[in-house]
């Protein structure tokens, strides 16, 4: 019985102690789908991207929201970016949740400054995520924040949902969370690339940021994933455009699923879909400078062509084979190309060499941007086409043998 | 009833002239003879009301305690099983008899039950509830440790895996013990159908009594404490319910679920007549119109019935009331702190499980302490040839069932058959 009372009076203590301390309806929450980060050290102004759930669905009392913005964005000010989160306060009436947050901004100016102090705000503190899909502006995140991607609800959400579409669709852009970055930049390399995104179209991109544009079948202006932004250390350095990214997709191995076409000698084309690549990339030391042997497979099917050749023997298909290596084998060298004008080490190769050779690493590690611009590179291609598809010989080639 | 057999019972207590019987007196003997001639109307033997099959007997026990004996004799016609009868209550001289199959239920336990039996000393025995909480090892437990059932062939089936029964006159119910705790997962139907869909409802069984227990604390807890656990889209659809909901969440479940009780327990007692408008009220007044009038969020009106609808599964009423108060107990602890609380309720809940015993057995015994050859007939129910032992820890000395080896042959004999003549040639 005492153990009883005992039990019973801890239990009830318990409770009445605990009292509900932490406790946050849902409806106190601002569930912020995605933040922005602007300014430099010193004075930075974080925006917020939050959503109204009375907007969505059906939601009981309140009834459908229809022509109501799913969103609200604000941003607010302060010598610290926790001392600007703390300012929210005074302008918003709820708590800002950010564990759900999908996709972080850095504007154009903080990326050129420096982003160390982003990076430690995200893993300092729990509430902030280092999942979340980072992102740099073509010029202020806070204006980026305000623009709407129909036709999704959630723009935070719905950039997150195109990184990783376009990973698994074109693979020209990395997907690059906030560890991941922090881990590259952090590397011996020192190096990481951040897909960037800026307004598509020359349209007023004003009009983006109000709910008018559901209505309108083709909006004047859209955002869209545009460049690379090339980060060394924490800042942001130059930016390489959609082909450069993509050579570099097959260099780093992040080509999961893309499409791939040529020109084949006689001006006639084709498209390969590209359904895996393997690309392994180790440096080897040589008698004066160190090569990078790039050893890529890739399987792929046909699935567009005008060419001549006889698709439906071996020797047809083999020459395909060869024009689609020969595609990937120039992509690569340009890629290369670019990193080594850049002098900057996108493709973590210090680190593999300091894995390799720890000894020579340390004569390296002073004069490493100058060695590797002087490295050579040795590109191994081999494409195995699995399918022609549902057709044999080309269409073209059809209509020719009925003449 | 001839007194004669009864010599054990004092005769100050079993008084034949108030229990019907004619007595013979002869002269010059000592003895008398009694000769039961009760007469008067009985109920007849029914479908059970509440314990139903599609598949199996539909004869359920009556109030009077001669027709459930000779039903239960008729599935058992042994002369092992044995009707031993005690008559309990000062005014009520109500006769109750334990039945067991000699042999097979564990001497011990008999022995148990029928001094526990002995050892009531009360005016009144008006119904099993009685009996069961006279004799029952935990008396302060939520959870029961007697299984109660108003079908033949599911005391006929306990008796066979060991357990004895209690039967009371004047109330169709009788006791079945020692039980652990998965025997109020199984249904006597489990055995008539076959055992791959019977496994799948064992499943269910248990999936629907963690779901009445916690489904509406863990929604506290998650849309409360621990919202990041929720999918994004998910939250948002819930935060857009909440819009504008008046009534902290912990407090909206409390009411729901309260609102629930009271219609249930109006489902009850309602004259069968006007029981329909019971439906309307729940469904409509108190579902729809709720959370159209913005009192409550629709998710948690999906909750509170989804629970309530988890609890009707259970199979026996004694395990399904004793979840229904856990509930309200985890739905504060969720309410104040989270899934913390929830652990807070939960591990206490199972400790207490453990501890608990029934004449003797483990209430979770196959589990803890673990027994590996009655896996058989739990999680998953076995195909009968394949039940070869009854459950170790309520039977006695005789283990086996039947025979081993007795997996159908099916057409592969009838194959054999016919090809052995063509060998031969």
């Amino acid at each position: 019985m005492r153990r009883c009372r005992v039990l019973a009076i801890s239990l009830i203590a318990g409770l009445i102690l605990a009292g509900c301390g932490n406790r946050t309806e849902m409806n106190e929450l601002g569930i912020t789908t995605a933040t922005g980060f602007d300014g430099h050290k010193g004075n930075w102004t974080v925006t917020y991207q939050v959503i109204t759930p009375s907007a969505i669905g059906s939601g009981g009392a309140s009834g459908g929201g229809g022509s109501q913005a799913a969103i609200h964005t604000f941003s607010t000010q302060g010598k610290t970016i926790r001392e600007a989160v703390a300012a929210s306060s005074l302008e918003n009436p709820r708590r800002l949740y950010f564990a759900h947050t999908n996709t972080v901004f850095i504007g154009k100016q903080a990326a050129e400054d420096g982003i160390a102090e982003i990076i430690d705000n995200y893993y300092r503190n729990p509430d902030a995520r280092q999942t979340v899909k980072v992102f740099i502006a073509d010029g202020e995140a806070r204006t980026y924040l305000k623009k709407l991607i129909p036709p999704e609800k959630f723009p935070g959400q719905a950039l997150a949902k195109i990184l990783q579409k376009n990973k698994q669709m074109s693979s020209v852009y990395p997907s690059v969370s906030i560890h991941e970055l922090a881990l590259k930049i952090s590397s011996d390399s020192g190096a990481a690339g951040v897909p960037e995104i800026s307004i598509k179209g020359g349209g007023d991109s004003e009009k983006l940021e109000s709910m008018d544009i559901f209505n309108q079948t083709t909006p004047a202006s859209k955002l869209s994933l545009s460049r690379l932004s090339i980060f060394s250390k924490d800042k942001k350095v130059a930016s390489l455009n959609q082909k450069e990214s993509k050579a570099l997709s097959w260099l780093t191995n992040q080509v999961d699923t893309t499409t791939l076409s040529n020109e084949g000698e006689h001006a006639d084309l084709s498209a390969y879909l590209i359904r895996k690549a393997k690309v392994k990339v180790t440096p080897v030391k040589g008698p004066q400078r160190y090569t990078l042997k790039v050893n890529a497979k890739v399987i792929g099917e046909l699935v567009e062509t005008t060419t001549d050749e006889a698709i439906s023997t071996p020797q047809g298909m083999n020459r395909l084979q060869q024009q689609a290596e020969e595609v990937i084998e120039a992509q690569i060298r340009e890629g290369w190309e670019d990193v080594q004008k850049l002098k900057i080490d996108l493709l973590g190769i210090a680190n593999k060499i300091h894995r390799k050779y720890p000894q020579d690493w340390r004569q390296l590690k002073g004069k490493w941007p100058d060695e590797m611009a002087n490295m050579d590179i040795d590109i191994n291609v081999k494409v195995n086409i699995r399918r022609p598809g549902l057709f044999q010989n080309s269409f073209s080639k059809l209509l020719e043998t009925e003449q | 009833m001839v007194a004669g057999r009864t010599s054990r019972i004092p005769s100050r207590r079993y008084c034949p002239k108030v229990s019907g019987s004619a007595v013979i007196v002869l002269d010059g003997i000592q003895s008398a003879l009694a000769v039961s001639i009760t007469g008067g109307t009985r109920r007849s033997v029914e479908e059970p009301s509440s314990q139903t099959v599609i598949r199996g007997p539909k004869e359920g026990f009556t109030e009077d305690i001669s027709i459930n004996i000779t039903l239960i004799r008729r599935k058992l016609r042994t002369p092992d099983l044995k009707f031993e009868s005690h008559i309990i209550g000062k005014v009520t001289q109500t006769t109750v008899i334990l039945a067991y199959i000699e042999g097979i239920a564990d001497p011990e336990v008999v022995q148990e039950v029928t001094r526990r039996l002995q050892s009531i000393d009360t005016d009144s025995i008006l119904e099993s509830g009685y009996i069961e909480e006279f004799i029952q090892d935990a008396p302060l437990t939520p959870f029961p440790t007697m299984l109660n059932s108003e079908r033949p062939d599911t005391v006929a089936g306990s008796l066979l895996d060991g357990q004895v029964a209690i039967l009371i006159d004047g109330t169709p119910f009788a006791l079945i013990a020692p039980v652990t705790f998965f025997n109020f997962f199984q249904t006597a139907e489990n055995y008539y159908q076959r055992y791959d869909i019977s496994t799948f409802l064992r499943g269910v069984r248990l999936l629907s009594f963690l779901v009445s227990l916690l489904l509406p604390s863990v929604f506290i807890a998650l849309t409360t404490f621990q919202q990041e656990m929720i999918p994004t889209t998910l939250l948002v659809t819930l935060a857009a319910q909440r819009e504008g909901a008046p009534f902290p969440a912990l407090l909206e479940a409390l009411l729901m679920e309260l609102t629930f009780e009271v219609i249930r327990e109006a489902g009850v007692r309602m004259p069968r007549a006007i029981g329909p408008a019971i439906s309307i009220v729940g469904a409509l007044v108190i579902g729809q119109a709720a959370v159209e009038a913005g009192l409550v969020s629709g998710a948690m009106v999906i909750v509170v019935a989804f629970t309530a609808i988890s609890n009707f599964v259970i199979p026996y009423f004694s395990m399904a009331a004793s979840i229904r108060l856990l509930r309200f107990i985890l739905m504060l602890l969720a309410g104040t702190l989270g899934l913390f609380g929830i652990l807070a309720g939960v591990i206490p809940i199972l400790a207490h499980l453990v501890s608990l015993k029934s004449f003797g057995v483990d209430y979770l015994m196959p589990y803890s302490p673990f027994y590996k050859s009655n896996m058989k007939d739990l999680l998953i129910r076995v195909p009968w040839w394949a039940m070869k032992t009854r459950p170790n820890e309520k039977s006695g000395p005789n283990k086996t069932r039947q025979a081993p080896h007795q997996f159908p042959a099916g057409s592969d004999n009838i194959i054999n058959r016919i090809n052995k003549p063509d060998t031969q040639d």
